[in-house]
């Protein structure tokens, strides 16, 4: 089976630091996998530059065959739109729309009409169980309602990859097994792969295999799932 | 296309949503643009007000000039233009030779004999409390008004009397017209020196008001950066941001745009109630040229989606987060002195002599103002660099000057360009009211009434007893006859003037004077002769024996200046060949002093309409405050304009400060005096303005030179004028920092700002 992404021989370095010295990256189509590493591995870098928010230094990265670094930025921002959904810890959610105009923003961005976005974000709003919180802004939202309106976002235009960077880091433990339970059965429902950044063993017990990134190097961990 | 639509209607969204900062924000910018479109509507008016006060001007013109209309279906007219308060006074006398006589516009009949049509204005300052005094100067029984066509606008003082006598006077003082709306070559109204300063009070206006729109848009920029970082990360392009960004300023720029409309038309409304430069429009007149008012459209929403993308200038908004691109300041001269040097190079035909070209003199007064804009940040790190030393406050504070000059002078630059212009229009003011408002010499009388006619000389000490009887007037009449000059040049060598002792001495030091007394202010023959009306060939008739016993005068005021060899008779000295023969004037001069009544010029218009209303009426000493209301709009405007820039000021200073709050946390934390802490914020705030100040002294001062050259007013400064702006911005900025900043720096020090997530 071909690889949905893959990453090969990644250097990354902010100045002095070097923040990935030759990691590597493989998912597949509809499989969840965690990437772990103590803090300052270089694993959240690892997530950035497989979904293209990050051009590394050395080492290529492809999706579905087509090299990110040799996209412009109208496709690279066409593939977080149409192929790539994102779960961050905080600050993704748009604070002046409400929530169900963040989770149609994807597709309003990629010119589908209102009244479309609109249906398909309340539809995946219902399923969240956030029905409720439609017109709501997250700033007048929970920690654990928040990500779910994320998740919803991160899958209301089908994506084939959803990259999440610590999603539960700041919820406390229910609020954060409902909110992996939501994430990962919604993405194996719909097939898409989901790359799991995660320092948090319990979270990265929801992958079906896992990466350990240490010191800008990856290597597979055995014996997950 | 349903991309793009869909991306700008999530900015004007934005826009709307952006909680309490982008309310601000959104409100700040409208009130900005709301306040620089009013300034262009109203500019874009002007041309269309300027033609349609010409139009009424020259459809009641009736100045034949040199033509001499036959006898006919004629009118009889004679002018009297007076004067009340700050308000001229346009009077026709007028009387038909037809019953197919030409109307005046705006009046439905001829009036009787001392029956007149008057207009709104006067009429209502007939009833008002000095109504009694005013009605001396048109002693005439009002029986209609004169309607909008025949005035030049709604607060014009002017009536058509009935006055026979006018038929006794042709070419003494009255003319036939056959029509209404006579075309003289030259005869229009000259604006020298007008489309200057309304382009400098335009630059005054709209830069700073330029300056505060940047101010508001950047307040709380660090959110919306961020806000837009989100949307990049769910798969906005650069491009779509920037069609966002663009979105959220048209918001601001479309209420501003119908803030200010609605503002123009209220001022609109409200035009006929204001009066400039003795100047009064219609609302009617006032409407932008439509061409004119589509621009200031288009450039209101080009402005201001200009600004917001100039904005992310430097700023690289990606799906992470925001980039700022970080320079080292260099610093150049050369360039930031280019607009200065076209600005000087456009002003340098006003030191020379001649004419000089107002729209290039315009360009050049604006280009003087903008060439500040750069200057001020070069400015602001020489300061810094040159007062090296001092306690760690200033070294933080000059550290931050010398790297950052430009986000420091920012919203300074604003205050400096305001007080600039303020500078040069209150001392070009200041200057050309007194230019304006005294005599020449204080030797010479404030106020003179000529007429032509010869008079005895009891009937001049009548004429004299009679401008007496107002409180506070000395007066003096005498008859003046210009001496023919031996030496055949055209050049008056002086006149042979008649009077009693008291209207003498008026003239000229006298040492003893008596009746039957004579003096001379220079060597004269034993006989002279008289000019004739032309003023080029002597008069005929013998030459007048001049008496043997001359004594010496030294002539004052502007006689001393103009009449170097003058014969001064008292009437027991006249010579009988005088008497009889018309004088060039007879011509009584009035001095007020300090007991006069406020009204006393109106007082003294009324005696001498009572003598003779088309006699030659003129007033040297100060009438009104003709710069008053001028004054007054500029100071509102200024006021309005520097309470803008306080904002705009309040808003950069605090946006600076919440960019800088991790520095300073840092500062505190390891053991930086909070005060240290706050010193060196104020400083940063203080400094950029003194520098600003004494910058706007040198160009207000160099700026009020050149308009008071180019209106040919003498070159006059006092201090009060040029600092009074100085102090309020000083003022301004002293309570901004200390009233809000400071709550703001103690906040930012603390060392819980160093708190990251």
């Amino acid at each position: 089976m071909s690889a949905l992404i893959a990453a090969e021989g990644l250097h990354k370095a902010y100045g002095p630091t070097v923040a990935l010295g030759g990691a590597d990256l493989i998912v597949h189509a509809g499989e969840i996998v965690s990437v772990m590493g103590p803090s300052g591995s270089g694993k959240s870098t690892l997530l950035h530059c497989a979904a293209g928010l990050t051009v590394p230094d050395a080492g290529r990265v492809a999706y579905a065959g087509r090299e990110l670094s040799r996209m412009s930025d109208v496709e690279r921002s066409a593939l977080r739109r149409r192929e790539f959904g994102f779960v961050f810890q905080f600050g993704q959610l748009v604070p002046e729309l409400t929530a169900l105009q963040n989770v149609a923003l994807p597709l309003r961005l990629d010119g589908v009409s209102r009244r479309t976005a609109e249906r398909r974000a309340t539809g995946w709003l219902d399923r969240l169980g956030l029905a409720d919180k439609a017109r709501a802004r997250p700033g007048e939202l929970s920690g654990g309602q928040q990500q779910r309106v994320a998740v919803a976002r991160a899958l209301v235009a089908d994506p084939k990859v959803i990259f999440t960077d610590e999603p539960t880091g700041a919820l406390d433990s229910i609020a954060g097994e409902r909110v992996m339970e939501m994430l990962t059965s919604a993405a194996r429902e719909t097939g898409a792969a989901v790359v799991l950044v995660t320092h948090d063993a319990r979270v990265a017990a929801y992958a079906d295999r896992s990466i350990v990134v240490r010191d800008g190097r990856s290597s597979e961990r055995a014996g997950v799932r | 296309m349903r991309r793009t639509a869909a991306e700008l209607a999530l900015g004007v969204r934005l826009a709307f949503a952006g909680g309490r900062t982008g309310w601000i924000r959104t409100a700040l910018t409208a009130a900005g643009v709301a306040v620089g479109a009013v300034a262009l509507l109203l500019g874009a008016s002007v041309p269309a007000l300027l033609d349609a006060r010409q139009d009424r001007a020259l459809a009641r013109a009736d100045s034949t000039g040199a033509i001499e209309v036959p006898a006919g279906d004629t009118l009889l007219v004679a002018a009297v233009e007076s004067q009340w308060g700050a308000n001229a006074v346009r009077g026709r006398l007028i009387w038909p030779e037809s019953t197919r006589a030409p109307l005046p516009p705006g009046v439905p009949a001829f009036p009787g004999e001392h029956r007149m049509y008057a207009s709104p204005a006067l009429q209502q300052a007939l009833r008002g409390p000095d109504g009694d005094v005013l009605r001396k100067q048109m002693p005439y029984e009002v029986i209609g008004t004169i309607g909008p066509e025949g005035l030049s606008g709604p607060h014009e003082f002017a009536y058509y009397a009935g006055y026979q006598r006018v038929e006794k006077l042709v070419r003494e003082g009255s003319w036939r017209v056959d029509h209404f709306g006579y075309t003289i070559p030259g005869d229009v109204e000259s604006g020298t020196g007008t489309y200057v300063v309304v382009a400098a009070m335009l630059a005054t206006l709209l830069l700073p008001i330029a300056i505060f729109i940047g101010a508001a848009l950047r307040f709380g920029s660090d959110t919306r950066e961020r806000r837009l970082a989100a949307i990049r990360l769910v798969g906005a392009d650069r491009r779509a941001v920037l069609r966002i960004a663009l979105g959220e300023s048209l918001v601001p720029a479309v209420l501003g745009l119908t803030g200010g409309t609605a503002l123009y038309l209220l001022a609109r409304s409200r035009a006929a109630d204001v009066q400039l430069f003795n100047v009064s429009v219609y609302p009617a007149d006032i409407r932008p040229v439509p061409v004119l008012a589509v621009l200031v459209v288009l450039i209101v929403l080009a402005l201001s989606a200009g600004m917001a993308l100039l904005g992310f200038r430097g700023v690289a908004v990606e799906p992470l987060g925001v980039l700022r691109r970080s320079t080292v300041w260099r610093g150049r001269l050369w360039w930031r002195l280019l607009p200065l040097a076209a600005g000087l190079a456009l002003l340098y035909p006003v030191v020379l002599p001649g004419e000089v070209g107002e729209d290039r003199t315009g360009a050049g007064v604006v280009l003087l103002l903008v060439a500040l804009i750069p200057l001020l940040p070069y400015l602001v790190p020489v300061v810094a660099r040159a007062l090296t030393g001092g306690p760690v406050s200033w070294q933080l504070a000059a550290q931050q000057l010398r790297q950052n000059p430009v986000s420091s002078t920012r919203a300074v630059t604003g205050i400096v360009v305001a007080v600039t212009g303020a500078i040069a229009l209150h001392t070009f003011f200041g200057a050309a009211t007194v230019r304006r408002a005294t005599p020449d010499d204080p030797a010479d009388p404030g106020y003179m009434l000529q007429t032509a006619a010869y008079q005895a000389p009891a009937a001049m000490r009548a004429r004299t007893a009679l401008f007496e009887q107002v409180p506070g007037v000395r007066a003096g009449t005498v008859a003046r006859y210009p001496l023919y000059s031996t030496s055949g040049t055209t050049h008056l060598p002086g006149y042979l003037v008649v009077g009693d002792c008291a209207a003498l001495s008026q003239i000229a030091t006298l040492d003893r004077c008596a009746d039957g007394d004579a003096f001379t202010s220079g060597e004269v023959p034993a006989a002279v002769t008289l000019l004739d009306d032309s003023g080029d060939e002597p008069a005929p008739g013998d030459r007048l024996p001049v008496p043997r016993n001359l004594r010496h005068a030294t002539l004052i005021g502007s006689d001393a200046e103009y009449a170097s060899e003058s014969i001064l008779l008292t009437s027991g000295a006249m010579p009988a060949a005088l008497s009889g023969v018309d004088p060039w004037f007879v011509e009584t001069r009035m001095f007020a002093t300090g007991d006069a009544p406020a009204t006393v010029a109106g007082e003294l218009r009324g005696v001498a309409a009572a003598i003779d209303p088309l006699a030659m009426f003129t007033a040297f000493a100060p009438e009104h405050d003709k710069y008053a209301t001028l004054r007054t709009a500029l100071d509102i405007g200024s006021t309005i304009i520097l309470l803008m820039m306080g904002t705009g000021l309040l808003l950069d200073v605090a946006a600076r400060l919440h960019d800088r709050r991790r520095l300073l946390g840092v500062l505190t934390a390891v053991g930086a005096r909070r005060s240290t802490v706050i010193w060196s914020v104020l400083l940063q705030a203080v400094v950029p303005v003194l520098a600003g100040l004494l910058l706007a002294v040198g160009a207000g001062v160099a700026l009020g030179a050149v308009l008071m050259r180019m209106s040919q007013v003498p070159i006059l400064f006092d201090a009060p004028t040029v600092l009074t702006p100085v102090a309020a911005g000083l003022v301004l900025v002293l309570a901004t920092t200390v009233a809000v900043l400071l709550p703001a720096a103690r906040r930012v020090t603390r060392t819980e700002e160093l708190r990251y997530e």
